[in-house]
């Protein structure tokens, strides 16, 4: 799936633009890095690739159409997000993972087992953790990581994380790290990752960006210096 | 027997409870006196005006006059709502007014035509008052429920959000909270029926009865209300609450207030 923001302005009601003219291009296998201070709508490009919100002007383009009302969920489905502030439903940690399947956008396909769930958390380093524990209680750092599984459950093809290892210690973060590297060398799904952490994937070279409010979103260099 | 009639003499003794009041207002201190005049001065001026207007309306019995006097009532219910619900971001009232217009119209032809058995359905002793109580009541259920619809959506934005994210439609992230919207708003009418006669007598009963009705007449008339306003506040808020969750969300499952 190649996604493409198009020259694409966002501004909150009526206020200064917080992007404007942004243009970017996803490709399946990508990996985005994007750095930059608080406050310069990293967050909010992300949300803007998701259609979660809508530009003030520009374009976004999924295989080189515009999404209809009708395509906008079955293309979140096919687009993880995992957002900076892990948001868990309230329920279970199982009750979470599933929850994409409650959705008809998904409700065709097969949610994994208890056993594949039980093997997915121990992956993530999150052997504690009961499949029953309720979620909405757990520390942040395992929040972050049921998010991101949450997120993998349906397959997507894009995935887009928001400082996703924040939270995490060292080994948590190589775990996930890896993981999202192989998601990208391996299985051809693009990844958008916004993070303040000095991380050089191993695996797969990134395209680095910048976002800053005098520049706007910019690429640069791989060791981060404006090319 | 027929209801004793009130003569002007009479209202005017009325008066006397205004002094008493506006006296300890006085006495105590209260400041209520200007508010308790001017307050007594438009309960002539409106009921009256109001008595003059329903004299003409049931003397024509013309059914698009009542009709008209019908949807005036249904636009000050709307603008009520409007009001209380006190919300910049969401149209409000058009779909409000929409929706209470269609569906208290069906509800009271049907109460009037049907179960009462009033000829013509639109007879406006009948239409008019009957209608009236179905407004005022679901008003309440209304704005009840539309205040709690708006402060879920706005608390539970993460929530709608990452349903939004997993490929939720707008209803299926809310459907939860448009069910509690509608009961809340509901509540009151289900409670009230479970307490109607036991805690008070209520209004239209108590007219029948001062009228002259004889009890067992008018409590078959209570009955009739009581459902009545169940129903119509269950059909006026689902209605409704529906409209305006969906004005909640751009056409692209995202939310916009």
């Amino acid at each position: 799936m190649r996604v493409v923001l198009d020259n694409i302005t966002l501004s909150y009601d009526g206020a200064a633009p917080l992007l404007s003219g942004v243009s970017l291009t996803i490709d399946p296998g990508e990996f985005l890095l994007i750095r930059g201070p608080s406050g310069v709508g990293k967050s909010s490009l992300l949300r803007l690739i998701n259609r979660l919100q809508e530009p003030t002007s520009g374009r976004l383009l999924v295989d080189g159409e515009e999404l209809d009302a009708d395509g906008v969920t079955a293309y979140r489905r096919r687009v993880g997000y995992v957002q900076q502030t892990p948001v868990m439903a309230p329920g279970s940690v199982a009750d979470n993972v599933m929850l994409p399947f409650q959705y008809r956008a998904a409700r065709g396909e097969r949610p994994p087992s208890r056993d594949q769930l039980r093997a997915t958390l121990d992956e993530y380093r999150l052997q504690d953790v009961p499949a029953d524990a309720d979620a909405t209680v757990l520390s942040v750092g395992q929040q972050q990581r049921v998010a991101l599984i949450r997120a993998l459950m349906t397959s997507p093809q894009l995935l887009l994380c928001d400082e996703p290892t924040s939270a995490l210690d060292p080994e948590s973060r190589e775990v996930v790290e890896e993981r999202l590297e192989a998601l990208s060398a391996d299985e051809g799904v693009g990844v958008v990752m916004v993070t303040h952490l000095d991380y050089t994937p191993k695996r797969v070279t990134p395209r680095r960006f910048r976002i800053s409010s005098e520049s706007g979103l910019s690429e640069s260099d791989s060791e981060g210096e404006p090319s | 027997m027929s209801v004793l009639p009130i003569h002007w003499s009479q209202l005017a003794l009325c008066m006397a409870f205004v002094v008493v009041a506006a006296g300890a207002s006085l006495v105590l201190r209260l400041g209520l006196e200007r508010d308790l005049l001017w307050g007594s001065v438009r309960t002539f001026a409106q009921l009256f005006l109001v008595g003059y207007v329903l004299h003409f309306i049931f003397d024509l019995r013309n059914p698009a006059l009542v009709l008209l006097y019908y949807v005036w009532m249904i636009f000050w219910a709307a603008r009520a709502v409007r009001k209380r619900v006190n919300e910049d971001r969401v149209r409000v009232f058009g779909p409000t007014f929409v929706s209470m217009v269609v569906s208290y119209i069906l509800v009271t032809a049907f109460v009037t035509g049907a179960i009462v058995g009033a000829r013509p359905w639109y007879l406006p002793q009948y239409f008019i008052p009957l209608g009236g109580m179905i407004i005022g009541n679901s008003m309440n259920a209304v704005s009840i429920g539309l205040d709690r619809l708006f402060s879920d959506l706005r608390k539970q934005r993460a929530e709608i959000e990452l349903a939004f994210c997993l490929g939720a439609t707008y209803q299926e992230a809310t459907n939860g909270y448009l069910r509690d919207a509608v009961r809340s708003g509901m509540i009151p009418s289900v409670n009230a029926l479970m307490t109607v006669g036991l805690v008070s007598l209520p209004g239209m009963m108590t007219g029948q009865i001062l009228a002259g009705q004889p009890p067992l007449q008018a409590i078959r008339y209570q009955i009739v209300v009581m459902l009545m306003l169940v129903a119509s506040t269950a059909i006026g808020s689902v209605i409704v609450i529906h409209l305006i969750r969906r004005m909640c969300f751009s056409k692209f499952h995202q939310m916009s207030i």
